[in-house]
């Protein structure tokens, strides 16, 4: 397990350039090219914002915390955003062997370059989308303080959870193709589960939800990570240590377990094939 | 140590390939019901070592589980039990494309490619241009490589994948995608690795090519490794499996062994191959195209302890050919017979004989040769110059002794055979004697159930290469000329003036019908020694004339006469006597000019220095810190013309000639009978500063 970061120490210009090629296959036929890499994320935004501000009519104020919270499509762009680097990563990486079959089955490498390669076109669009919603987030009055310094951190254990679910869903569902399309379901089920529309605080004060579906609620790690990024940036202010606690373990928990499955399975992937 | 270690590896897959089921053969319900999953063995308890160094072949038939071994050696996949040991860097060609991507360019793929082996940007910058050059596709690299066609794609992996300087290769059955020129281009380079000392395991369907490639030969077989005393044995056992039986039989005789192998005989001696791999073939030439032995269908018809008779019919020319095979001590009788099956065209019988390239040395009747090496530069088959075609005995050995030698002798029923040594390309590492029936007239009718004789041909499977190169040594010596100041040699049409150094090469050139004509060109007999003087005689072929020369060492000078006789009148349009000497003679003189040699280039090949042309009794050569050189007109003899002049770049030589030129243009009208054409002293003078 220790051998894994100076594998791919050692391997950093492969993964590169499986990025470059991912990038490159996307864009190929395209006129638009890389503009795509922007318009998808704002129009993924402007679909759902539509539909919502439509059918909440005036309320959306009720979801975004009052008078003096964000407008709604940037309150739903701060979620939609890194929900999406995580949902999007783990359906690339759930692939990520089988559509390099053609690489796994002659050349020996460090197989854990795919999946992690395959999240790295979800990074860039995450990177973009960042701007864009600082961009606007700022357009709108709203105003980037001190507490961003915490948003890395708050990144960095969803990007360990990211990497442990994908690695063991890439080898996973190169053993059992039912995994792909289980995670599939996961997803959609995580995208309403998760305060990606709504914030996480009206789940608890709604009154209309159970306490033990509300503690089941907050087992989702994504839960307390979105809320803390809202956190950081909406309110201004360092995310609680209690918000972070489970999700934190959970990434720890999930990379330890994802790193030591993908190498159990790794030298035999070809062989799935 | 070994470089590739497996030991015992077996690799299981279950029957159903792909991702694992839960429902059906072998998925829970099997689980749960305690029935073992079936499950198929593509690799079964198979042992291979491989030291550093050897080539190795893989053959067997589709699913025998080559691949898969290959592809755990690759490290691809590992054995479902056993172990697996590779130590060194392995590069794969495991198929067409392996770790390519159609999207990106050639360019971007040898980087993608590279660093799935381990290599950085930077190593690939280094080898990028070679590699670009060696796949002989540069006009197309920056374009995606979903647009190559599948040559240019084994073009573009192949060189990519020998740049990484690997220690092992691994090669699966790609290379038969390339074309001609680029398989050749292969076959050197994996010539080069081999010769450098690089692992290599190869994979194929042609036996041919893994015959050439490989030293060593390993059989898969339904998932099991077979491997025989021999290669050809191995080959045999495949042959034999695949249901080819009929067409192989091996006679022994004492300590030597023929194999006879649908068209092709391999000669072992003491366990040692004295053939190349490539053996002794048939071949039948008509309508200008070749047919060789294993082309045919073979049957031994006659089977015995140390006799055998093989019957192959060709498949493209209405023929049979009949070999029969008689092994008698350590001698090898083999005659072949040709039988039309209906009416054709005959061209040419030929059998061909091919030994392991370091079989340098060669006797051709009484006159020695030294064959050339064998460099990667050879990409083709190369004909040798050698000292005589008509020669009925053959020796071939080698001065390291590191293979066995042959003696071949020819019986021919065919007036006009002859024989020829042609180098093989560097990868074949094999030398081949022709020995060649040609019909008279170049072409011969053949009515149905006509019968044509080769003729017999004896192999002396333990040839004794002492006596053979004693025989050559004193050869050689006995034309040899001390002249004091230099050394004499007589080879084979060309004088050799040793001398502090530096070698001189005189040459007599005869021009008729526009066509020049050499003196190495010719068919010499062994030299006469009496005292300082040595005689020999040449048949030219083409003018049906005999050169006589007469050398004689005098007070430190050659004195070298030439003569010439023939049973017709003949006409010459001019003679020369050349002298070719080291480039870094800088300085010409005859008795009316003087002259420096320019810089090769090839406006000057061949064409005279000299303005004047006016008759000289002497030309000489110096240059700075060289001995001088000259040639002389002998005392009585009629005026000559001198002439200095450069080779083309190649031949990096300059020339000194003492010529006479028909007058006008008129060729000079000999009549029949014996006439002398020149007298010349060769002489080596002090060096000059």
């Amino acid at each position: 397990m220790l051998a894994l970061p100076r594998e791919l120490l050692r391997s950093r210009e492969l993964l590169f350039d499986l990025v470059r090629k991912d990038v490159r296959v996307r864009y190929r036929y395209a006129a638009l090219g890389f503009v795509w890499a922007v318009l998808e994320p704002l129009a993924l935004m402007a679909v759902l914002a539509f539909v919502f501000s439509f059918v909440l009519g005036g309320r959306t104020a009720l979801l975004t915390g009052g008078e003096g919270g964000p407008p709604y499509d940037v309150f739903l762009l701060s979620g939609l955003l890194f929900w999406q680097f995580t949902a999007v990563s783990l359906g690339n990486a759930a692939q990520s062997i089988l559509e390099n079959r053609n690489l796994v089955q002659k050349v020996a490498f460090t197989r854990e370059v795919l999946p992690i390669a395959s999240m790295g076109y979800p990074l860039l669009n995450l990177g973009i989308g960042i701007v864009i919603l600082f961009a606007l987030h700022l357009g709108t009055g709203g105003l980037l303080g001190p507490s961003l310094a915490a948003l890395p951190l708050v990144f960095a254990i969803q990007l360990a959870l990211t990497v442990g679910v994908g690695l063991f869903v890439a080898w996973a569902n190169a053993l059992y193709r039912d995994i792909g399309y289980m995670l599939s379901v996961a997803i959609l089920l995580g995208f309403y589960a998760s305060p990606v529309l709504y914030p996480a605080s009206l789940v608890a004060s709604s009154g209309a939800v159970p306490e033990w579906a509300v503690r089941c609620y907050h087992l989702n790690p994504m839960a307390g990570l979105l809320s803390a990024y809202r956190t950081i940036l909406f309110d201004g202010a360092w995310p609680e240590a209690s918000l972070l606690a489970w999700p934190a373990g959970a990434a720890v928990f999930m990379l330890a377990l994802g790193i030591f499955t993908f190498r159990r399975a790794a030298p035999t992937l070809s062989d799935h094939l | 140590m070994a470089i590739i270690e497996a030991r015992n590896v077996t690799k299981t897959f279950p029957l159903k390939r792909g991702g694992r089921v839960l429902l059906g053969r072998g998925g829970l319900p099997d689980l749960f019901r305690g029935a073992p999953a079936s499950a198929f063995n593509a690799v079964e308890e198979v042992s291979l070592s491989v030291e550093a160094g050897e080539s190795v072949g893989i053959i067997g038939g589709n699913g025998s589980g080559k691949s898969t071994l290959l592809k755990m050696l690759a490290g691809v996949t590992l054995p479902t039990s056993g172990e697996v040991e590779v130590r060194g860097r392995v590069a794969s060609l495991l198929e067409l494309g392996a770790g390519f991507h159609p999207v990106l360019t050639g360019r971007e793929n040898v980087y993608l490619n590279a660093g799935l082996y381990g290599r950085i940007h930077a190593q690939v910058d280094e080898v990028l241009e070679s590699i670009i050059e060696f796949s002989g596709i540069r006009d197309f690299i920056d374009q995606p490589v979903d647009s190559y066609s599948s040559g240019m794609y084994v073009r573009i992996a192949f060189a990519a994948a020998v740049h990484m300087d690997p220690d092992i290769f691994l090669v699966d059955e790609v290379l038969s995608v390339g074309d001609e020129a680029f398989q050749r281009k292969c076959r050197q380079k994996i010539g080069e690795l081999r010769e450098q000392g690089k692992t290599i395991l190869f994979v194929s369907h042609d036996l041919g090519i893994v015959n050439t490639v490989c030293q060593r030969v390993v059989l898969m077989s339904k998932g099991r490794l077979l491997e025989r005393r021999t290669r050809q044995e191995t080959f045999d056992f495949y042959l034999r499996q695949i249901g080819q039986a009929s067409g192989i039989h091996t006679i022994r005789s004492g300590r030597s062994e023929t194999v006879f192998s649908h068209g092709k005989l391999s000669l072992y001696h003491d366990q040692r191959e004295v053939t190349a791999p490539q053996g002794i073939l048939f071949e039948v030439f008509s309508m200008g195209q070749s047919h060789a032995g294993p082309m045919a269908d073979w049957r031994v018809t006659e089977a015995g302890d140390t006799a055998f008779t093989a019957v192959g019919s060709f498949a493209r020319v209405p023929a049979s050919l009949e070999v029969k095979g008689f092994l008698q001590g350590d001698k090898l009788e083999l005659g072949l017979c040709l039988t039309a099956e209906r009416a054709f065209d005959l061209e040419e019988l030929r059998v061909s004989i091919a030994l392991p390239a370091q079989a340098d040395q060669w006797l051709f009747d009484e006159r020695p040769h030294a064959a050339r090496m064998i460099t990667p530069e050879h990409a083709h088959r190369e004909m040798e110059t050698m000292p005589d075609s008509h020669a009925r005995r053959v020796a071939a050995w080698a001065t390291d002794e590191s293979v066995p030698g042959l003696g071949v002798e020819l019986s021919p029923a065919q007036p006009q055979s002859f024989v020829q040594l042609v180098n093989g390309e560097f990868l074949s590492a094999a030398r081949f004697l022709f020995c060649t029936a040609p019909m008279p007239g170049g072409r011969r009718s053949l009515q149905e159930g006509d019968r044509i004789e080769f003729g017999t041909v004896v192999f002396d499977l333990h040839l004794d290469a002492a006596a053979q190169r004693e025989q050559t040594e004193s050869q050689q010596a006995a034309s040899q000329l001390d002249c004091g100041a230099f050394e004499a040699a007589f080879d084979h049409g060309a004088l050799r003036l040793r001398y502090a150094g530096y070698e001189a090469e005189a040459r007599c050139l005869l021009l008729s019908d526009a066509l020049w004509t050499q003196s190495p060109g010719l068919a010499w007999s062994v030299p006469e020694r009496d005292g300082d003087t040595l005689r020999v005689r040449g048949i030219d072929r083409r003018l049906q004339a005999a050169q006589f020369w007469t050398l004689q060492a005098e007070n430190g000078r050659l004195r070298w006469t030439v003569e010439i006789e023939s049973e017709r009148p003949f006409a010459l349009q001019e003679y020369n006597a050349s002298l070719l000497l080291d480039a870094d003679y800088a300085q010409w003189a005859a008795a009316h000019e003087t002259g420096r040699f320019p810089e090769f280039a090839p406006a000057q090949e061949w064409r005279p220095l000299n303005v004047s042309h006016a008759a000289s009794e002497w030309i000489r050569a110096s240059g700075p810190g060289l001995p001088g050189i000259a040639m002389m007109q002998d005392a009585g003899e009629k005026a000559l013309l001198p002439s200095a002049l450069n080779t083309g770049a190649a031949q990096h030589r300059r020339v000194l000639q003492m010529l006479r030129r028909g007058p006008q243009g008129a060729p000079f009208a000999f009549a029949a009978g014996r006439h002398r054409l020149f007298s010349v002293m060769l002489r080596v003078l002090e060096a000059t500063e």
